[in-house]
């Protein structure tokens, strides 16, 4: 898992060669460190992640604000909202 | 413990007597434990639908069938087979869905159960218990009244006879505290029962073996996508792989054995040569494709002149059991019926090609792990 900044202060998580569940327990332990209302740019190879990474989504309340795949690579920005965990 | 399933069949006693029933008089929060089977999936609409506030969690314990099916997919196969469908359920039902990695910490349990294993290779009381331990310790973090699951008591040989199911509570450390709502009517009551979090008269008396009652309801529900069969979704099960799992704890010394020695034996067919060798052959393009990650730091073969399978060598490597090696990769390439076949053998310092007459199957049969 790599995680870096990008240009526009969106944090980007690289998952590649990750399969699940650990691209969206990357996602989940990125995510706890930011701020509500900020964006995280995530990639991911595994075949499931369209159809995890939205159910995580509609399960934790973040919001997908964009989810696309070109063959098997797929790229996602979620906004964090509120943790409805604790 | 040592009941037998007729007899915990015939222990399911009437419902305990209830002197008073309290009324339901606040919301309270409580922690799923979901695999995203059917028996979880109606728990979790049970207790949301009386208005109680639900965090899941989900553990991920290394040898969840899925997951093992996403690793040696095809790249045809259909990625909607492979979802997660704990956070399926999660997304249903609207409740966040925790997934927690307890991979490192499960082996120990694997390797030394203290309530012994089941059929297979499955500590499912030990299992249990690190998970419903895990799950209160996650109840306390978020200050939850209560965990539940989808367990439906008298279903499973192992681990969900009543006394069984008592013992898991205790050890957990969860007394009063673990609800199991499809089976509750026939346990005594639960402090978020008694307290009047939870309504009793809503919760449900499913016993045994039988699984139509939950597949009546979820149809009832709408509750349609969840896996079939439900509920058989841990290797650990699988009778084939613990034959493997414990030829490893007789060969390789039980300490010793590690996440990738017990990865590989969900691999490919399996044949012990020797005290000290293992040859393991991969069955069809997604496992050859996932063991050539771990060839690179074993010794390997594959049939030159035909289509053939990824062979790995686990263990000691001498002329004689080279020769062995060859023979099985032989055996499995399209070049079967031929005399003779050659095979090349890569090892981290060179390449060597082999020529060697392919088993019969009866040849092999015996060394077979299966």
């Amino acid at each position: 898992m790599d995680v870096a900044m990008s240009p526009v202060q969106e944090l980007e998580l690289d998952t590649r060669g990750r399969l699940c569940p650990q691209p969206i327990l990357d996602l989940a332990a990125a995510i706890r460190t930011m701020p509500e209302g900020a964006v995280i740019q995530v990639l991911s190879d595994d075949a499931a992640f369209v159809y995890d990474l939205p159910a995580w989504c509609q399960s934790t309340g973040h919001q997908l604000l964009e989810l696309k795949s070109e063959g098997r690579r797929h790229q996602a920005r979620v906004r964090k909202m509120h943790d409805r965990t604790f | 413990m040592k009941e037998t399933p007729e007899e915990a069949l015939a222990s399911l006693a009437e419902p305990e007597e209830e002197s008073s029933r309290p009324e339901v008089k606040r919301r309270g929060k409580a922690v799923a434990m979901i695999s995203g089977g059917l028996d979880s999936s109606l728990a979790v609409h049970l207790i949301v639908e009386q208005g109680i506030e639900v965090v899941a969690v989900n553990f991920s314990t290394g040898f969840c069938l899925t997951d093992h099916q996403r690793l040696v997919a095809r790249k045809d196969t259909d990625p909607r087979k492979l979802r997660n469908q704990a956070l399926q359920l999660g997304a249903r039902e609207h409740v966040p869905v925790e997934i927690i990695d307890i991979s490192q910490e499960y082996l120990n349990v694997l390797k030394y159960p203290r309530f012994g294993y089941g059929k297979n290779v499955n500590p499912c009381v030990d299992c249990r218990i690190m998970m419903m331990s895990k799950a209160r310790e996650f109840m306390e973090k978020i200050s939850a009244d209560f965990v539940f699951t989808g367990e439906v008591l008298g279903q499973r040989p192992k681990s969900q006879h009543r006394k069984t199911l008592a013992l898991i509570e205790h050890e957990s450390g969860l007394d009063g505290r673990l609800l199991r709502p499809l089976s509750a009517r026939l346990l005594p009551p639960t402090i978020p029962e008694k307290e009047g979090i939870v309504d009793r008269d809503k919760l449900l008396d499913f016993h045994g073996r039988n699984r139509t009652p939950q597949e009546n309801l979820a149809a009832e529900w709408g509750i349609d996508d969840y896996p079939q069969p439900a509920g058989g979704c841990c290797y650990l099960t699988d009778p084939n792989y613990a034959v493997r799992v414990f030829d490893l704890f007789d060969h390789g010394g039980k300490r010793d054995v590690t996440h990738e020695d017990l990865l590989l034996c969900k691999l490919g067919r399996h044949f012990r040569v020797s005290e000290r060798t293992k040859v393991i052959v991969g069955r069809f393009e997604g496992e050859n494709d996932y063991l050539r990650n771990f060839a690179l730091s074993r010794p390997h073969l594959e049939a030159v002149d035909h289509v053939g399978p990824l062979v790995l060598i686990e263990g000691e490597l001498d002329a004689e059991l080279a020769e062995k090696a060859a023979r099985i990769t032989a055996r499995y390439c399209d070049g079967h019926d031929e005399p003779l076949v050659r095979v090349r053998l890569s090892r981290a310092e060179s390449d060597e090609i082999l020529e060697v007459k392919p088993y019969q199957p009866s040849e092999i049969e015996a060394w077979m792990l299966r």
